[in-house]
């Protein structure tokens, strides 16, 4: 995650910790030392869903799935990864809030040391659903909205699934919950993106987390809906702008980019050209201490039946399973040559990632995209839309970053 | 949404082989910049006795028989770099078939691996210590008792019936 409003508009959150090494820095409460160097875990505790998404990378069904943890062997699991030292359990599915349990879990999650937050629909969230799993502990609500009614409600596979998120987010808020807004753009939705954007201000909205398509689960099913590098670069220029403009009349709204990182290139271009030399530093410092990808190292995945993956999208490969054994005895077993390699993947990467200048603020960004597309997880990946000039490629001018 | 079952009865009760091509390997073809070839991929299916070994294993005896996969089937796989070092276990794949999975696989580790093996996660049979699986460190946290509400059960008829396959 690349957070444009502390980047761009310096917005103080509770992310910078684990983000930036910026806890020193900042007023709200952060996560520190070992635990910084531990994965946030996506846990999909559930497959099951109410609704049938065009781009669900779970792939979730509107049916129980077999093999889900049962309550008990969560709260195991769940001790486990605080043992382990993970700062942060992201509640997903499917669609977590069918989960009878969640609650419960969340607490266990939270009681343990955990910081849980959650990954909603939001059509299932009312307020006094809301107000259980705040006094549960639960410090996050990210409720997916995909577009204004029309495109969201087709993206969603159900009419009206628009005004019931926003009915979740309007519980959240209610419950005192901090709360975002979470948008994956496609060629069907990018035209939406100012609406969205003004609606979350309308309604206080906390965070806006704009998201690039990954292409796992039925999301690798709808690639030619993906953006050209062109209409990336625009959508992600417009995302720079609106939050500076939303921030210079008072919304303080926390806006994150997810999913490419060839935006921490495009930010520190985008700071050198609007904010000059001084603050394209700054950013270019904060995006290397963030490190780039986080696939396989900041980010882990277990779903839910157990199977550990190396990060939420990429479903179709699993490391092992937490039914065999803990958590961070797969995660921390480097004998993997695949996972070994992720680690170190400048020596491995291929193509107009090996010799990029922005290698260390993105390192290849979406190893998944790349496999996907050219059957190579240390090929280039195809949502890069950096130009050679950027990239640095050929002789051209443009230094390695601002630090120059 | 896919529907495997016809494929699966192909390869039921089968291990997949898949051997690289000793030319590929020499030198890593990672640190030439190399991506190794489907053709350089030959395999070999061997039939094997997938039933339930004896109970003569002491203390390795507790089952882990949770599924897992469900819509699309798992593979477990296995991979040696180096003839000389012994064949690891390296996760697993979702594939429909053997063949796909081999693909996969490849992707994943053909610039590393020398041998693969994959193996139906549903004909595996999984045990270890009765306190090393995810239900006996549970057991060991609860002590046995009911420590609140419960949602499903992992070895019940329901969950261990799909194996591999949507219930």
């Amino acid at each position: 995650m690349i957070s444009v409003s502390k980047l761009l508009c310096d917005l103080d959150a509770e992310g910078d910790g684990l983000r930036y090494d910026a806890a020193a820095e900042s007023s709200k409460a952060q996560i520190r030392e070992r635990k910084q160097r531990r994965p946030v875990v996506v846990w999909n505790c559930t497959k099951q869903c109410n609704l049938y998404c065009d781009h669900c990378y779970a792939a979730a069904e509107t049916e129980p799935a077999a093999g889900e943890m049962t309550t008990a062997e969560g709260k195991q699991f769940l001790d486990e990864l605080a043992a382990f030292g993970a700062p942060v359990v992201l509640f997903s599915g499917g669609e977590p809030l069918v989960r009878d349990d969640l609650t419960e879990l969340v607490a266990h999650a939270s009681d343990a040391g955990l910081r849980p937050v959650l990954s909603t629909n939001g059509t299932l969230l009312t307020e006094e659903r809301a107000s259980a799993l705040r006094d549960a502990g639960l410090m996050y609500a990210g409720v997916s909205v995909d577009g204004m009614p029309e495109q969201n409600d087709a993206f969603r596979g159900q009419e009206g699934a628009f005004d019931r998120a926003l009915a979740g987010i309007q519980a959240s808020q209610a419950a005192g919950l901090k709360t975002g807004l979470r948008y994956t753009i496609t060629r069907h939705n990018a035209d939406d993106l100012a609406d969205v954007v003004a609606l979350l201000a309308d309604r206080g909205v906390d965070r806006f987390c704009f998201y690039h398509l990954d292409y796992g689960g039925r999301g690798a099913d709808i690639q030619d809906v993906d953006l050209s590098p062109e209409d990336r670069r625009d959508a992600v220029r417009r995302v720079c702008d609106l939050t500076r403009e939303y921030h210079d009349r008072g919304h303080e709204i926390e806006t994150l980019l997810v999913g490419n990182y060839a935006d921490a290139a495009y930010l520190v271009e985008y700071a050198r050209r609007e904010l000059g030399p001084d603050q394209a530093e700054r950013v270019y410092q904060y995006l290397r201490r963030n490190g780039g990808d986080p696939t396989g190292e900041r980010i882990a995945d277990v779903d839910y039946q157990g199977n550990v993956h190396l990060t939420q999208f990429w479903q179709g490969y699993s490391l092992g399973n937490v039914r065999d054994r803990p958590f961070g005895d797969i995660w921390t077993d480097e004998s993997n040559p695949l996972l070994g390699a992720l680690r170190e993947r400048e020596e491995h990467l291929t193509g107009r990632c090996a010799d990029c200048q922005y290698q260390d603020v993105c390192r290849g960004g979406s190893r998944l995209r790349a496999l996907a597309v050219g059957d190579d997880p240390f090929g280039p990946d195809p949502q890069c839309y950096l130009t050679r000039e950027e990239r640095g490629v050929d002789g051209s001018v443009v230094p390695p970053g601002p630090a120059d | 949404m896919v529907d495997a079952r016809s494929d699966l009865r192909n390869v039921r009760d089968s291990v997949i082989v898949v051997q690289f091509a000793r030319a590929h390997l020499s030198g890593g073809p990672r640190s030439q910049g190399l991506k190794i070839p489907r053709r350089g991929i030959k395999d070999a299916t061997v039939s094997t006795d997938m039933s339930d070994p004896d109970d003569g294993a002491v203390g390795i005896d507790a089952a882990v028989d949770a599924p897992r996969g469900d819509v699309t089937r798992e593979w477990e796989l296995f991979v040696r770099e180096e003839s000389s070092e012994p064949l690891r276990h390296a996760g697993s794949v979702s594939a429909p078939t053997a063949e796909i999975a081999r693909e996969q696989a490849a992707q994943l580790f053909g610039w590393s691996a020398e041998t693969l093996w994959l193996c139906p996660a549903d004909e595996t049979r999984r045990f270890t210590a009765e306190d090393v699986s995810l239900a006996g460190r549970t057991a060991e946290r609860t002590d046995g008792t009911d420590d609140g509400s419960e949602r499903g059960d992992p070895n019940s008829a329901e969950c261990d019936g799909s194996r591999g396959e949507r219930a």
